[in-house]
């Protein structure tokens, strides 16, 4: 028990700057900590940020290392970490054609207007792609952030994330949501829990009995409307059983305050950039996508305009600095979420960074153009990935898949095919 | 097939009248879009093929082999990759000669309008309607004809990303997080009705409270206790005695003396602030008033009554008061009373399921800026800073209205009769009772019955006692697939036909968005429905019923667009004529218009010109109309001739949904009027199409600026078709008031301190309308020359209507119907309710899915 202890009084001591302190064996949780003992893990965390940036001042137009190059006015506040990251210029999302959509097919590739007989279609995206092959060890596969907002450029959808058969998850919106599903405590005791589940299994196995006998009498189309119904009651099923295998091993203790209830903008995005570090460190998930907010955003930072009025930026000088200004702004919030991750270390005392892939993009590179989205990516997951410079592919329009199956091989994913994907990037790979 | 020929041609007869000649046909079989080679054809072996054909194909890009049918979402990608260059002006290269600007925009709009079509028709799915799900509001009604009880949208689950109605199957989509909220939010509701399932109904009581009385008494104890430490500090008390930090911050205490305990005392010798509360003057407190909490029973209705004065002399904007029942506002007040002679406001409210011990609450309508800068702003001049008076909030209620509901009949029948005999007997009837009415009464499977039944007894063995049993077992049963599908058995005869009882259900969404009630299942099940005449008086019936809001919560709002009218956001600073309640009264009362036209089966003309309108006292105000002054109600008021308003195109909601937030603007105007009124939807913004660098130091005016981005052939390939479609309505800001001048200069600025020259120019509502020589020089013309368009704003709701009604996209198969129902609606003044009627009475809306 004394175990207990220390982690307590470490942990109250330690305050804010506990982000900070290696993590000891005696702090490690579940079964990853002995699991992941051979093998460190890699973590991955992907942001859509909805409209894209001002051309003139935001893309590279020489390639290679930016330390030779120098960073453009718009990447300046990333300076400091310039040699960790990486541009990739002349990738472009095939199946985008939303002029409003930066984060819809985003992470899918999916043509979401093209497919016959369906309004919408979307498919897969890569978080879901990654967890299926290396979230089995820890108590959440994935986890996915959203923004609230509307008209933010990210196109339909309720997060960057989408099921295997295409369908929207809906992303946390609340950081003080995202707290409790971290740290909370169950109150329940093991007879309440057992008790809960069957009933819960005994719920399901009816409502899949219903389906069963009414989808008789249906005509063919409406019984395979019913197969979604029947598929969410079997993942439901899978978390069930996912609850059974955790629900012996406690959960971490709480790295940051509790959040207050109703928070926005800035301070809802700070928070979720400590949580989601939070997270990483705990290794209660190995992978987060995360749907920016914008407008909450220029709220808090006074904006008069919002994000479909800057991207519209050239109509007005004040509106072409102010989305300049934009720009430089959400790069100094990604600058501080970098050092978050360059300043934790995992439970292997290892820098999060080092072993974190971060990617940061859009469909939209700026107004309403689809053509070469922007594409930046660090942390040290992938090994071998360049990093510090710019690159700028020898053919346009490289589809945005190829960069996703190759940042997910370079960092242990075994994927050979990702989407609409028709190879690697070698140019990435050094 | 000579049926579909026909009603192709017919399609096409219908762009034709607005002059069009450039769409592309639609492929009738192969349910593609065929490209015009008259268009095409010319322009590629001019300027494409010399590097993009037979002999070379650079960029492995091959043109004069790109086939013109678009029937395959890889052709249709690889004529929107020639679309994207040619927008980019990527293609033709530099070096090569450039096509004509007259050229180039035919093209353009060619290949987007074909594009936009084969999205459609490569998405059709051949008249079939997908099973559907019912939606947030259908689920709201059905629970409330199940239980009595008004669930709060926030509760549910929200509706899916849809571009077509809500009711419309086929974009729905069901997963693991749908089920799970289904759970929660039956969960809760169950709990609260078995609460009150067998609670009596009770007398109606007064709850009242004095607003002045806690807050003067606080005021009162304020000033003694400043009076007694200023005397103590008088005797020569130290800092330390009296509980103050230091000797300075003891003296600033006596200072401030007048400014604290003065200005209170001043407060309460006004006149009447014994009587009533001044709102804002008695400091924080006093910026609303609560009235009485009593423990509301969810199936009441309350009466809210109080009292109120306007205190002193100030502006009219300041005269309303914002009615709040917990998060959700209920009402806006004028005010008109002076302190001698008090009004006294009243108003009815239905409870909701989650209302438990919430108040009314009132407070000033304004803009959501500090106090001080609203003051400013409004040109506050009086003493003091309020503007209302408020007095005796009152309560009343619960009155019951209603029968008791389905559910507590049904509980009182079984479980919750005084002594039953066996227990497990009874609580399989009321849940086999319960599932019948819940899964529209078809029946239940025996195994299904079995299993609710079983997890019922095991909550009774783990040792939860009935009602609580029963939550899992009623919660499991609203997230069961036949109470959240609508299904219809899959049809077996020759007559293709959805039963009498499924027909009930089909008409009773449509109009009420809930299950058919008792008396329309028996009216269907005595066949009264096959027949036109009493079909007709069961219609008529429903329309006039309060339950047909829901075709103006339902339809209207999306055929009218409405979630884009609350995605516009509005500096409340800058414009100071702006605020919730305008906002909150202009959805509804675009919202009213359209039930009013339902309930009086009055002309679809009346969305383009009316003779009346259907407003609330704020925005009679904000029309600058005589105020109905009929309480928080909205209230049909007749237009006198001169008005402007009338119509839909004269409401707030549609001009201001018509605007980009910071200016009225013509360009999405005329984008709104030309897909609803002329049914004509523009393409969606392309994607691809390079920013327009318009920096000017000289200010422009909206009208100039849109000339100038009509200057580029990629903008004005669609933009000139609609964009002098909304210099129609520049009378009318962006907050829907009249104009005669608009101001340019300082659009859009913050804070406009530096005072950069701003000039005034005279508004011309000129233009034309698209594809003919039509013109219109002022609002009058406009409307008029919209009215020479009305049977494009029949075929416009039919097809709404039906897909509505349908729960389905309208396809090419269909257009005959609409053909028909349009013919019939224009033979007959285009009355609405005439329409929906025939709707419902057309075979197409009676047939079922094809069978295998």
């Amino acid at each position: 028990m004394s175990i207990h202890l220390q982690n307590r009084r470490s942990i109250l001591k330690a305050g804010s700057t506990a982000l900070a302190l290696p993590f000891m064996e005696s702090l490690c949780f579940g079964k990853s900590a002995t699991a992941a003992a051979a093998v460190p893990p890699k973590r991955f965390l992907m942001i859509g940020c909805g409209y894209g940036f001002t051309k003139e001042t935001f893309f590279p137009t020489e390639s290679g290392r930016f330390s030779d190059i120098g960073m453009t006015p718009g990447l300046k506040p990333l300076e400091r970490h310039r040699d960790d990251i990486t541009m990739v210029s002349n990738l472009t999302n095939l199946g985008a054609t939303n002029a409003h959509g930066g984060s819809t097919s985003y992470l899918t590739g999916a043509n979401v207007n093209g497919t016959p007989g369906k309004r919408f279609h979307n498919s897969i995206s890569l978080d879901q792609v990654i967890a299926r092959e290396i979230g089995q060890d820890t108590r959440y596969p994935t986890i996915t952030l959203s923004d609230k907002d509307n008209n933010d450029g990210h196109g339909p959808g309720l997060s960057l994330s989408w099921s295997d058969k295409g369908h929207p998850i809906p992303g946390i919106t609340n950081p003080v949501d995202l707290y409790h599903q971290l740290f909370g405590q169950d109150k329940e005791s093991a007879e309440e829990r057992e008790f809960r589940l069957a009933e819960r299994r005994s719920v399901l196995d009816g409502v899949v009995a219903d389906l069963r006998s009414s989808r008789k009498k249906l005509s063919k189309t409406d019984q395979d409307k019913l197969e979604e119904y029947l598929q969410s009651i079997r993942q439901i099923e899978e978390t069930i059983s996912r609850e059974v295998q955790w629900s012996n091993t406690p959960k971490p203790k709480p790295l940051i305050k509790q959040p207050k209830d109703s928070m926005d903008g800035l301070a809802a995005l700070k928070t979720f950039q400590k949580l989601i570090v939070a997270a990483f460190q705990t290794d209660s998930t190995r992978v987060i996508t995360y749907r920016q907010p914008i407008n909450s955003i220029l709220k808090s930072w006074e904006f008069s305009l919002g994000a479909h009025s800057l991207s519209h930026y050239n109509l007005d000088p004040r509106r072409r600095e102010a989305s300049q200004q934009k720009d430089a702004r959400f790069m100094e919030l990604f600058a501080g979420l970098l050092d978050l991750f360059k300043e934790t270390k995992d439970i292997h005392g290892q820098s999060l960074f080092d072993t974190t892939l971060i990617t940061y993009g859009s469909n939209l590179r700026t107004g309403h153009g689809l053509k070469g989205c922007p594409s930046l990516y660090t942390g040290g997951a992938g090994v071998k990935l360049k990093r510090g410079e710019h690159i700028i592919l020898p053919e346009q329009d490289t589809p945005l898949a190829n960069y996703w199956l190759t940042l997910a091989q370079q960092s242990g994913v075994p994927l050979d095919q990702f989407s609409h994907s028709t190879g690697t990037l070698s140019e990435l790979v050094g | 097939m000579i049926r579909t020929l026909i009603s192709s041609t017919s399609r096409l007869f219908v762009f034709a009248v607005i002059g069009a000649t450039l769409l592309p046909s639609v492929h009738a079989e192969s349910l593609g879009v065929q490209l015009d080679p008259e268009i095409l054809d010319g322009f590629i072996e001019e300027h494409c093929t010399r590097c993009h054909g037979p002999k070379k194909q650079k960029g492995e890009t091959r043109l004069d082999t790109l086939s013109l049918a678009i029937s395959n979402s890889d052709t249709a990608l690889h004529w929107q990759e020639v679309l994207d260059v040619l927008n980019l002006g990527e293609m033709p290269p530099e070096d090569e000669p450039a096509p004509t600007p007259v050229d180039l925009q035919q093209v353009l709009t060619h290949l987007t309008e074909a594009l936009a079509e084969s999205k459609e028709r490569l998405s059709e799915s051949g008249g079939d309607t997908a099973l559907r799900r019912i939606n947030s509001r259908e689920y709201r009604n059905t629970i409330d004809e199940l239980f009595g009880l008004r669930v709060p949208v926030e509760l549910l689950p929200p509706d899916d990303i849809a571009e077509g109605y809500d009711t419309v199957g086929q974009d729905q989509q069901f997963s693991s997080y749908h089920f799970s909220d289904y759970q929660k939010t039956a969960k809760s509701i169950v709990e609260i009705a078995l609460q009150w399932v067998d609670q009596p109904r009770v007398d109606a009581k007064h709850h009242i409270s004095e607003p002045e009385t806690r807050t003067n008494a606080h005021l009162k104890n304020y000033i003694a206790d400043y009076d007694a430490k200023m005397a103590k500090i008088k005797a020569g008390a130290t800092h330390d005695e009296i509980g103050i930090e230091d000797e300075k911050q003891l003296q600033l205490f006596v200072r401030r003396y007048d400014g604290r305990a003065g200005s209170r005392q001043r407060y309460l010798q006004r006149p009447y602030a014994d009587r009533g509360l001044f709102l804002f003057d008695a400091g924080s407190s006093s910026y609303s008033v609560g009235s009485p909490r009593p423990n509301i029973d969810p199936r009441g209705t309350y009466r809210f009554r109080f009292t109120a004065a306007l205190a002193q002399d100030t502006p009219p904007i300041r005269h309303f008061l914002k009615c709040r029942v917990g998060e959700r506002t209920v009402g806006y007040f004028r005010v008109d009373g002076s302190l001698e002679k008090p009004s006294i406001h009243e108003m009815e409210y239905r409870a909701h399921l989650s209302d438990d011990r919430a108040g009314f609450n009132l407070s000033e309508n304004r803009g959501n800026i500090s106090l001080g800068a609203y003051l400013k702003k409004v040109n506050h001049k009086a003493e003091w800073s309020s503007s209302i008076w408020v007095d005796s909030l009152e309560v009343e209620g619960p009155f019951y209205d209603r029968r008791s509901s389905f559910f507590e009949a049904s509980y009182l029948k079984t479980l919750g009769k005084p002594d039953y005999q066996d227990e497990s007997q009874e609580a399989k009837r009321f849940l086999v009772n319960f599932m019948r009415a819940a899964f529209r009464y078809r029946n239940p499977d025996t195994d299904y019955v079995d299993r609710v039944l079983k997890i019922y007894q095991m909550n009774r063995d783990h040792g939860r006692s009935v009602k609580e049993s029963l939550v899992t077992p009623l919660a499991m049963i609203l997230s069961s697939p036949s109470f959240l599908y609508i299904m219809e058995d899959s049809p077996t005869d020759d007559n293709q036909s959805v039963s009498d009882a499924e027909y009930a259900n089909r008409i009773s969404y449509f109009l009420w968005s809930r299950p058919a009630n008792g008396r329309l299942l028996r009216a269907a099940a005595q066949g009264k429905l096959a027949n036109p005449k009493q079909l007709r008086h069961t219609v008529d019936t429903m329309l006039k019923s309060p339950h047909s809001w829901a075709l103006a919560e339902g339809f209207f709002s999306h055929w009218a667009d409405l979630k884009r009218f609350d995605e516009i956001a509005i500096n409340e600073a800058d414009h100071i004529g702006w605020n919730n309640g305008i906002r909150e009264s202009a959805r509804l009362e675009a919202q009213h218009l359209f039930h009013t036209m339902v309930k009086d089966n009055r002309s679809l003309t009346d969305l383009i010109d009316s003779d009346y309108t259907v407003i609330n006292d704020l925005l009679a105000f904000h029309y600058d109309m005589e105020p109905p002054g009929q309480g928080s109600d909205f209230i049909q008021m007749s237009l006198p001739p001169e008005s402007p308003r009338g119509g839909f195109i004269g409401t707030t909601a549609f001009l201001t949904m018509g605007s980009n937030g910071e200016r009225s603007s013509p360009i999405i105007r005329g984008a709104l009027l030309m897909e609803k009124f002329l049914h004509r939807e523009p393409s969606p913004p392309p994607p691809n199409v390079p920013e327009l660098a318009l920096a000017s130091d000289t200010p422009l005016s909206v009208r100039e600026i849109i000339d100038l981005h009509r200057e580029k052939t990629q903008c004005a390939s669609c933009h000139s078709s609609f964009d002098p479609l909304g210099f129609g309505l520049e009378n009318f800001d962006l907050l829907g008031q009249w104009r005669d001048k608009e101001t340019i200069g300082d659009v859009g600025k913050k804070n406009s301190k530096s005072k950069k020259q701003s000039t005034q120019i005279a508004i011309r509502a000129e233009g034309t309308f698209p594809h003919t020589d039509r013109t219109f020089h002022n609002l009058d013309e406009f409307r008029t020359g919209l009215l020479e368009h009305k049977h494009l704003l029949t075929r416009s709701i039919t097809e709404g209507l039906l897909s509505y009604g349908l729960g389905r996209h309208i396809e090419f198969a269909d257009q005959q119907a609409i053909d028909q129902l349009c013919e019939g609606a224009a033979a007959n003044h285009e009355k609405i309710g005439d329409l929906i009627f025939a709707i419902v009475n057309h075979p197409i809306f009676r047939r079922a899915d094809t069978p295998e």
